[in-house]
């Protein structure tokens, strides 16, 4: 066993390997800089070229897309208020405000180590507690499912902004909006009017590029911005977080890794959702909650290694099991079938080498990833200073073409034209835009799994209390909202004690 | 000065229209023709599922297989969603000229009226062209299942049917035909049974392997994994032959049910019209391809076995197998 991971780690270093690792890390940056390109996009485009490739080659390339794109999806949130990913639509809440105080390089600097963090500890985990924490992915049925995502609904909370009523409803668009389609569990047609282009429902994908992308193009050309920050940026080394704020970034990139990880053992927890409820904790944990939205370094670092560790945690069910938690993994598991390689157990006994030689290029590449973000920070950060009229179309022409790259449809590049539309008019009016794509993330898999939930325990709600950890969810869920309305009851309470005391004066 | 410049950018825009619809209109009225120098330009294989299914991992293979063949680039591209049927009606539409073709299967074909009552377009449109692979359905437990046999878990549905659990797919498609013809073989009503909808095959397998239903159901390249982990335990396959990588494991006739058989099988076909010597030559490229040791490997790879069927033989089975399964979802 030691033999093979000494072998694996020398093949690491292979010039081949390296090469497609630096590949694979260029390639994934940039599909998570462009709006809407995801790593799976990228990867099902090189599946192809990877079949003529030796097999770690084809999976070194395609992992480097995977956690590459988390890295760069980043970027333009950070900087333009679009997020590159899905996975990185919560960053812009405090990433943006960092830019526009002038502290874009931070932002991205802590993205980028916090996500190296991540990246790191993952890789450790695949090595050195993979196989026995794989079990949890199995472990997971329906009910547990349930009370997890009723768990994150809580989150919900922390985004619905001023009024909880108007972030509530919007949830519950979201969720109407993600059920327009097929039913996947029935395949009968819901909201779809009859049309076909309605019946393939509406992917995230665009939906978000349109609500997030277009629409800040619209505002920002609305309000005439000439630059998005018009004050002088330094060099790289001046962008770095020092003392209090990088403490702080990276106390919360370690929160992230942690919670991350956990949850992204999980079939179904993508890294947006986890990255979304990172941003909670990260929030609940502040002695300063209020501050968040304005620029809290830790509103950054956390979310952004939730998604990287997410990532990373999705290799333990697929190598040990041959579970994939994500479309993307889906793919790298089609690319390792292709090759011949049945993932599991077996594949560390009989192909040590192999999986070995894969961790190890994890460890070389987070390390090229965090090279090449790291001084790149100062050239990411001056399209902060680049005008708008240049910045806008082009931002633009790139979020359409993203729309189309998940389904190759020209129907999602309407639908994210309309959200656009959507999303310009919901600024305006000073609605939240985070409660719609997390209701529209998380309303699938609650209602799915509360069907399914159902339909195993022959339909009585009785599997919550059955089901111990599915009770332990529910249970936390239901604490987190009581404690929530409670302390913003008993706020309101204090401010109004201080009111009436300073008018009593 | 605006308002010029507009009228201006109409008139331009609309003369360029113009002449891109007489253009269009000049080659629509071309004839389609024998196409002597076929293929000559990249060929579109219209996957109607995400990218790393078992269809699309077939496709990929033969895709490869096909450009090396013809020189041409031989392109795979997935648009799934709405129970295949957008990706079917693209190619129900484009051009017969066979450079859009559709990846054939039971869920595009045969179960596909059963799985969405109005279609936009009739089943028998197309042009059949050629089967090229297949996977037989197996019976899944974990592996702590107490049942060992096929019997074992017949005899605990017949006991108590209401809290018998097994995936579903909702919907048609194969995994649930191997269930329904298990039900149908113990004349059990399934409506009295507790089915777990689940989204897709990958699913049913995770639940499977998890403990939380009493029968699963997948393909091999489902299965693979977790069964190598030692999670899952094959109890059949529903086919007339034991599956090369399983030769422990009974078929389901030999179990003991002879009625229970499903083969998943992926083709190609194309848009209505497509000229007798397109097909002809798509024909022999099959039948070759699929007779080629290395690409037999490479497909069992993917969980696929091999079996060339021409385009009257698939069409013979697809009407086979919509009755077929019209009888099974009729109760």
């Amino acid at each position: 066993m030691d033999n093979a991971l000494l072998q694996g780690l020398v093949a690491a270093f292979s010039v081949m390997n390296l090469l497609f690792a630096f590949i694979g890390c260029l390639l994934g940056t940039l599909v998570g800089v462009l709006p809407g390109l995801g790593p799976a996009s990228a990867m099902a485009i090189l599946l192809p070229i990877t079949m003529h490739m030796p097999p770690e080659g084809a999976i070194i390339i395609m992992a480097g897309i995977y956690y590459g794109a988390m890295y760069g999806g980043s970027t333009t949130s950070i900087l333009m208020n679009i997020p590159g990913e899905t996975a990185s639509a919560v960053t812009m809440q405090d990433g943006f405000p960092m830019t526009k105080n002038g502290k874009a390089g931070q932002a991205l600097a802590i993205a980028a180590i916090g996500s190296y963090m991540a990246g790191i500890f993952g890789a450790a985990a695949i090595s050195f507690i993979g196989p026995y924490v794989a079990d949890i992915a199995l472990k997971f049925g329906p009910a547990e499912y349930f009370g997890l995502v009723l768990f994150s609904m809580t989150a919900l909370v922390s985004f619905a902004g001023n009024s909880l009523v108007k972030g509530m409803a919007l949830a519950v668009l979201g969720m109407a909006l993600a059920g327009i389609g097929t039913d996947p569990l029935t395949g009968t047609q819901r909201l779809t009017f009859g049309n076909i282009e309605l019946s393939k429902g509406l992917d995230v994908v665009p939906v978000l590029v349109g609500l997030f992308g277009i629409s800040e193009v619209l505002a920002s050309m609305g309000d005439k911005v000439e630059k998005i920050f018009t004050g002088k940026l330094g060099s790289w080394l001046t962008m770095i977080p020092r003392g209090e704020e990088l403490k702080r970034g990276l106390f919360a990139a370690v929160r992230g890794t942690i919670g991350g990880f956990v949850m992204g053992l999980l079939p179904g927890m993508l890294p947006a959702i986890t990255a979304y409820l990172c941003y909670d904790i990260e929030k609940r944990v502040s002695k300063t909650p209020e501050k968040f939205g304005t620029g809290m370094i830790e509103g950054v670092a956390g979310p952004e290694a939730a998604n990287n560790a997410t990532a990373m945690a999705g290799f333990i069910p697929l190598l040990a099991l041959g579970i994939p938690t994500s479309p993307a993994l889906a793919i790298i598991l089609g690319t390792l079938m292709i090759n011949g390689l049945t993932p599991g157990p077996m594949l560390f006994e009989t192909q040590g080498v192999f999986v070995w030689t894969i961790i190890g290029s994890m460890l070389i590449a987070n390390t090229m990833l965090l090279v090449l973000n790291l001084p790149l920070v100062g050239l990411w950060a001056r399209l902060s200073n680049v005008p708008y009229s240049i910045l806008g179309p082009v931002v633009l022409a790139v979020c359409l073409i993203g729309a189309y790259a998940p389904r190759n449809t020209m129907f999602d590049v309407w639908v994210a034209i309309g959200f656009g539309i959507i999303g310009y008019a919901m600024r305006r009016y000073q609605m939240p835009l985070a409660p719609l794509i997390l209701g529209f993330l998380l309303g699938p898999m609650l209602e799915q799994s509360l069907r399914q939930a159902l339909s195993l325990s022959g339909g009585s709600l009785s599997f919550i209390v059955n089901r111990p950890i599915a009770l332990c969810l529910t249970i936390m869920a239901v604490l987190v909202i009581a404690l929530t309305t409670y302390m913003r009851s008993r706020s309101s309470q204090i401010s109004h004690l201080i009111e009436e005391s300073t008018n009593e004066t | 000065m605006t308002t010029i410049i507009k009228m201006h950018h109409g008139k331009r825009a609309s003369l360029g229209l113009g002449l891109a619809m007489a253009g269009a209109f000049v080659l629509g009225l071309s004839p389609v023709k024998a196409d002597e120098g076929y293929p000559k330009k990249p060929i579109e294989i219209i996957v109607p599922f995400a990218a790393g299914a078992s269809t699309d991992l077939g496709m990929r293979v033969m895709a490869t297989a096909l450009e090396n063949r013809w020189k041409v680039p031989v392109r795979v591209i997935n648009k799934p969603g709405g129970n295949t049927v957008p990706a079917v009606n693209e190619v129900m539409n484009s051009a017969p000229e066979g450079y859009t073709i559709l990846a054939d299967g039971p869920p595009q074909s045969s179960m596909l009226e059963t799985a969405v009552k109005t279609l936009p377009f009739k089943i028998y449109d197309r042009t059949f062209m050629a089967i090229a692979a297949y996977t037989p359905m197996k019976f899944i437990v974990h592996i702590d299942s107490p049942f060992k046999t096929l019997q074992d878990a017949a005899d605990a549905a017949k006991k108590d049917p209401s809290s018998f659990t097994w995936t579903s797919l909702g919907g048609a498609g194969a995994q649930d035909m191997l269930n329904r013809q298990f039900f149908k073989a113990l004349n059990i009503d399934i409506t009295k049974t507790r089915a777990l909808q689940l989204k897709g095959g990958s699913e049913a397998v995770t639940m499977t392997a998890g403990g939380h239903v009493n029968l699963g159901v997948g393909s091999y390249s489902a299965i693979a994994a977790p069964l190598q982990a030692k999670k899952l335990r094959v109890l059949a396959v529903a086919s007339s032959e034991r599956w090369p990588n399983l030769p422990d494991t009974p078929t389901a006739k030999e179990a003991g049910f002879p009625s229970i058989e499903v083969l998943y099988w992926i083709g190609f076909s194309g848009p209505k019209g497509l000229p007798a010597d397109i097909v002809a030559k798509w024909d022999l490229a099959v039948k070759e391809i699929t007779a080629d040791p290395a690409i037999k490997d490479s497909l069992l790879k993917v969980g696929l076995l091999t079996s060339y069927s021409n385009a009257a033989d698939m069409e013979a089975r697809v009407r086979k197998e919509q009755a077929e399964t019209n009888a099974l979802w009729a109760q």
